[in-house]
């Protein structure tokens, strides 16, 4: 199988919230501005109060948030897949490659990424067994958002994308070997 | 406590600072441009309604409404009520700046409202927000389809 290789990296999806942040908030101080100067405003703005305003932009951030923390969580499901995949091509001693090649003989790329890929680090690696248990609690975020939130979710917490690049990086730290994560 | 004279410096200070950053300028021209639009926009309402008002279908009712705005202050301007049956709709105005209007009334029934505003030269307008956000002129026709449509019809 060969792998897409165009996917961008995590720190490029760091960085690109970083800047569409930036931009929503500055194109919220222009509106500020023209309002303040009783300047036409885009249609989208038009009639708005300022809490109204205030709320608008908030959405667009908050959007622009589970945009981003969905495609970190995306693309760290990309690199432990891709991991499996390379391991069973490259027929290697270590017992995670054991593991992953039986699984494959089993199901082939249709594995699943919690019971199956995280399952087998668990075991073979006790050390990682936080570092997955902290990551398995953000994949509630990503199923969530992953299926159009319809449901009302119990995430125990709030995930901000820096949260969820965080706990992704963790988790790559503590899988031996696991490249791609970057 | 601040004494008699610092407070009187105080005071004196605020004057001067709202005079400066302009916040008086037109204050009570801009207090009157609003009464007299408020009050064309419900004086075409209520000559609109007049055929169902004379035969008892619908009442309306024009109350003071007293709010406040950052830049004018307290205002003591007008609400519209129009009582259809069982359902009313209250048309009342908004304070605060308006993003590209002079000023919004908003029309509501309920948990539904749909803004009116006052735009530059071009009079009052439906602000019908969806994917697309557009402004409709509000003439008899077009407040009839809003009222049909904010009571559910």
């Amino acid at each position: 199988m060969s792998f897409f290789t165009e996917r961008p990296r995590a720190s490029e999806l760091r960085q690109w919230h970083l800047e569409m942040r930036a931009a929503v908030d500055g194109r919220e101080l222009e509106i500020l501005d023209r309002i303040a100067r009783y300047l036409p405003v885009p249609v989208a703005i038009l009639g708005m109060t300022p809490d109204e305003v205030a709320a608008h932009f908030e959405d667009a951030r908050r959007e622009l948030d589970v945009a981003a923390s969905l495609l970190v969580l995306a693309e760290a499901e990309a690199v432990l897949r891709v991991d499996y995949l390379s391991r069973v091509q490259r027929k290697g001693k270590d017992a995670v490659s054991r593991a992953y090649r039986d699984l494959h003989k089993a199901k082939q790329a249709r594995v699943g990424l919690d019971h199956d890929l995280l399952a087998i680090w668990v075991a073979h690696h006790a050390e990682c067994k936080s570092a997955v248990s902290e990551f398995r609690a953000v994949l509630s975020l990503r199923h969530w958002l992953a299926h159009g939130r319809y449901w009302t979710p119990k995430l125990g917490r709030v995930y901000a994308p820096h949260d969820v690049f965080e706990i992704a990086a963790r988790r790559f730290a503590k899988l031996p070997e696991v490249t791609g994560w970057s | 406590m601040s004494s008699t004279g610092s407070l009187k410096t105080f005071l004196k200070e605020k004057k001067a600072r709202d005079e400066e950053s302009g916040r008086l300028a037109g204050k009570e021209e801009k207090i009157q441009q609003r009464l007299t639009a408020i009050d064309t926009l419900f004086t075409s309402i209520a000559l609109w309604l007049k055929p169902s008002a004379d035969e008892g279908i619908v009442k309306l009712e024009r109350d003071p409404y007293s709010h406040s705005d950052d830049q004018l202050g307290m205002l003591t301007e007008e609400s519209l009520k129009v009582v259809v049956g069982a359902s009313e709709v209250f048309f009342w105005p908004r304070t605060g700046t308006i993003a590209g209007a002079s000023a919004r009334v908003d029309m509501t029934c309920g948990d539904r409202t749909l803004p009116v505003v006052l735009l530059s030269d071009r009079g009052w307008h439906f602000l019908i927000r969806g994917p697309v956000t557009r402004t409709e002129p509000v003439t008899e026709d077009s407040f009839g389809d809003a009222l049909r449509e904010i009571l559910g019809g």
